[in-house]
């Protein structure tokens, strides 16, 4: 079998077992939870508790910000500082060669 | 429906795919919980079946048959489709292995594998993230920023013995044609040998990283924040995010059996019976090892966990991989 017919029948295969999944694991339970014991409601329903108190709004942080500060904490703050300019350079580089690439394959298509 | 199609389908949910995963699943995870109760001097699941077999399935099925309960700031459904599926992938993945009896396999299907496996690191990440809570974004940034540098290493361990076996046995860059000829790889000549052990430590500690074990099991860390990933998820939710997390901690160790530690070797290649035995007998010693790990370690802390693995896991697993390409 060639790449292409696998990974084709790899996404098939996959989302269709996924698909049994949801389906019997929640859709199918739910179902017959939803008929078993009715919804119960007050006013401090969906509310979120932390540490015993419940929140009507949420403190948010940023993930990027925390993941920010673990790999400046591994690799010292000036690896850190050359690290985050490399990778700005290459993202701008990529999204560059992205863009070139999207252009090469349009031309290719209108002129066979 | 073509009688291919249809054993396909059958492979995918009966065997070895959704049903004998479940069963594995209920299986590796009583021997993990007998296990490290024995390690902590506990006695560990007692009720439920002889000896408490069945405790994992009753956990699922207490879990799955709780109301479904978010709070107002939780996304719908889509995290639970999204779990869904990738625990899909997972399970079909095994089909590539020598468990299944009528394999799935293509040259450089190995590049495929590694690049669906990652979508089941990414669903837990956005089920978890899509539950807003502090204790939750910590717990998905931690686990971001670990898999961010365990992933391309783990990648590149796995690279190794399959570009070995595509350059003297000609299989092609597939994942099951290295399984078939993995026992072959550890002495093709001393070169690949140095490789092969290197990216041997390198893959199983990577994978300790992956499926988040100790000593890098930060993200979840219960008494520091509470669980983390999982501080808002629960009832259906949570079940099905164990059971993915539980189909990654039979896979992954498949892999490795499969790619380091001779494959099918020593039974016949054309019995396919005699090689699934074979391949989970491995599976279970390799589950076997992290569970012991995972129940004797400390954790790290998250910029520990990152500077380990970028200090050491890294320069062994690049350097197997320069030995196998230049050499």
């Amino acid at each position: 079998m060639d790449i292409y017919t696998l990974i084709a029948l790899y996404t098939g295969l996959g989302t269709l077992t996924g698909l049994v999944i949801y389906a019997v694991f929640y859709l199918a339970m739910q179902y017959y939870v939803e008929r078993r014991a009715p919804t119960q409601r007050d006013e401090v329903s969906e509310l979120p508790v932390m540490g015993g108190f419940i929140y009507a709004e949420l403190p948010r942080t940023s993930v990027t910000r925390i993941i920010r500060d673990i790999i400046k904490r591994s690799l010292g703050a000036q690896r850190a500082r050359s690290l985050y300019e490399l990778s700005r350079n290459f993202s701008i580089w990529y999204i560059a060669a992205l863009i070139l690439l999207a252009i090469v394959v349009v031309l290719a298509y209108l002129f066979g | 429906m073509d009688l291919e199609a249809l054993d396909l389908i059958l492979e995918s949910l009966i065997y070895p795919g959704l049903v004998t995963t479940i069963f594995f699943i209920v299986f590796t995870q009583w021997i993990a919980r007998k296990l490290s109760a024995r390690i902590m001097y506990r006695r560990g699941p007692v009720y439920a079946g002889p000896a408490g077999f069945l405790q994992p399935l009753a956990d699922l099925f207490k879990l799955v048959l709780k109301r479904d309960l978010v709070n107002r700031y939780s996304m719908g459904v889509s995290p639970v489709v999204l779990v869904s599926i990738a625990t899909g992938f997972i399970v079909v993945a095994q089909l590539f292995l020598p468990v299944a009896y009528r394999p799935i396999y293509s040259s450089f299907d190995v590049i495929a594998l590694l690049y669906f496996l990652l979508l089941a690191p990414f669903a837990l990440a956005y089920l978890a993230a899509g539950h807003p809570n502090p204790y939750t974004t910590i717990g998905v940034a931690r686990y971001l920023a670990i898999l961010f540098v365990a992933e391309p290493a783990f990648a590149i361990s796995v690279l190794v013995p399959v570009l070995i076996a595509s350059q003297r046995f000609g299989t092609e860059y597939s994942i099951y044609g290295t399984s078939v000829v993995s026992h072959l790889l550890w002495a093709v000549d001393p070169f690949k040998t140095i490789a092969m052990i290197l990216s041997a430590i390198a893959g199983f500690i990577s994978m300790f990283a992956i499926l988040g074990l100790k000593p890098f099991d930060a993200p979840e860390a219960e008494s520091e924040i509470y669980w983390g990933m999982f501080t808002e998820v629960g009832g259906p939710r949570l079940a099905l995010a164990f059971f993915m997390k539980f189909a990654e901690r039979i896979l992954f160790p498949m892999i490795y059996a499969a790619l380091f530690l001779g494959g099918v070797w020593p039974t016949n290649s054309f019995n396919w019976f005699a090689n699934a035995l074979t391949v989970y007998l491995k599976t279970l010693i390799v589950f076997v090892a992290t569970v012991v790990v995972d129940s004797i370690l400390p954790r790290y802390r998250p910029d520990q966990a990152v500077s380990f693995i970028l200090k050491y896991i890294y320069p062994m697993s690049i350097a197997s991989l320069l030995l196998v390409i230049v050499k």
